[in-house]
């Protein structure tokens, strides 16, 4: 690893060279990007690394022709060799749908947590309850009553005072005439 | 990598705890009491506060005694009960409290079926509900200087309501008017 620094910055010039040649991972890709975006000296150390990599590149397209190469692996048992596991994207990505995974349950959680509770405290916890309980039937049989005496002032009372009133009322004209 | 992995945990560690400690809040029956409570000066003379699973406890305790206490517990995540009396002046800026929570409520898609402003008497109750229950009771009432705020929390069941109020003396809620 080369561990060398520029004169002009700090930035890791073992990291410039993976950036060239594409070796980086993605997080550190991009960090390094947006560092090459404001230093002119890294750019030009990775362009020199790109001009390198793109003639190896080329050098390294230049490969067996497929039918040949089919009757080498034919005739030497070979197999094509599987892809090696890319371990830092499995746990990447497992990490990253636990924390989904989390947030979405959390969402909407069932707020029964394992506590202990001693019997004096679920038979207070129970008197507590009866107590609001009874507060509520107070608070709510006053407010039945107030809604009930509302409801027969303006469906009953107030309807029949007028009702009488009209009915009277041709005698009330009549005995005053 | 590895710094990307413990963050991750950390973040949902953090996300954990966060909503363990909020986990009633977001429940769609709560209403946050507290607001009304901040403003009031006087003694708060009765505060009962009752969690699930103490509630759940309860009902258990509760199940050989009185079955219907024990049926409408069970479905239920949080009591809470506020008793106070106040000043003149300051039951002005709770009936302001209530009346900004009021359109809070209505916002939030609670029903209310009963809103009573008279001399002495200031109530409103209020119904959150579910697709086939009832998720959340809220009742604020001011009568004289005593002001009782209460909001129940969870499934409750009004045939078990119905059922207690003959031994709490709570009127059936379907007897109520329903206001708009």
């Amino acid at each position: 690893m080369i561990k060398q620094k520029n004169d002009r910055c700090s930035m890791d010039q073992d990291r410039l060279i993976r950036y060239a040649y594409g070796d980086l991972p993605l997080f550190a890709k991009l960090s390094t990007l947006r560092h090459l975006r404001k230093c002119q000296t890294c750019r030009a150390i990775v362009g020199q690394h790109r001009i390198i990599a793109n003639k190896l590149g080329k050098n390294r397209k230049q490969s067996l022709p497929p039918h040949i190469l089919a009757e080498v692996m034919s005739r030497t048992g070979a197999q094509n060799r599987t892809q090696p596991i890319p371990w830092r994207t499995v746990f990447a990505t497992t990490a990253i749908i636990a924390v989904v995974t989390g947030w979405m349950v959390l969402e909407y959680p069932t707020p029964h947590r394992s506590q202990q509770y001693s019997p004096a405290e679920v038979s207070q916890a129970r008197d507590q309850v009866e107590k609001a309980l009874g507060i509520l039937g107070v608070v709510m049989g006053n407010t039945s009553q107030s809604v009930k005496d509302d409801v027969l002032d303006k469906e009953v009372v107030n309807p029949l005072e007028k009702s009488v009133e009209k009915a009277l009322q041709p005698l009330i004209d009549g005995g005053s005439s | 990598m590895k710094r990307i992995i413990i963050f991750f945990i950390i973040g949902f560690m953090s996300t954990l705890g966060v909503t363990q400690d909020k986990t009633f809040e977001k429940l769609p029956g709560f209403v946050d009491l507290e607001q009304v409570l901040n403003i009031q000066e006087g003694e708060v003379t009765t505060e009962i506060e009752i969690k699930n699973p103490l509630l759940s406890l309860v009902a258990n305790m509760s199940e050989a005694e009185d079955s219907d206490l024990a049926k409408l517990l069970r479905g239920l995540e949080l009591i809470k009960v506020y008793k106070f009396e106040s000043s003149e002046a300051k039951l002005d800026n709770i009936k302001q409290k209530l009346e900004s929570l009021d359109s809070q409520l209505k916002k939030n898609k609670w029903d209310q079926f009963v809103k009573i402003r008279e001399k002495d008497q200031y109530s409103n109750i209020y119904m959150m509900s579910g697709d086939s229950t009832i998720n959340g009771l809220t009742v604020f009432t001011i009568d004289g200087n005593e002001t009782v705020l209460i909001n129940i929390v969870g499934d409750i069941d009004l045939s078990s309501i119905g059922k207690m109020g003959k031994k709490f003396n709570i009127p059936e809620l379907d007897t109520l008017e329903m206001k708009n």
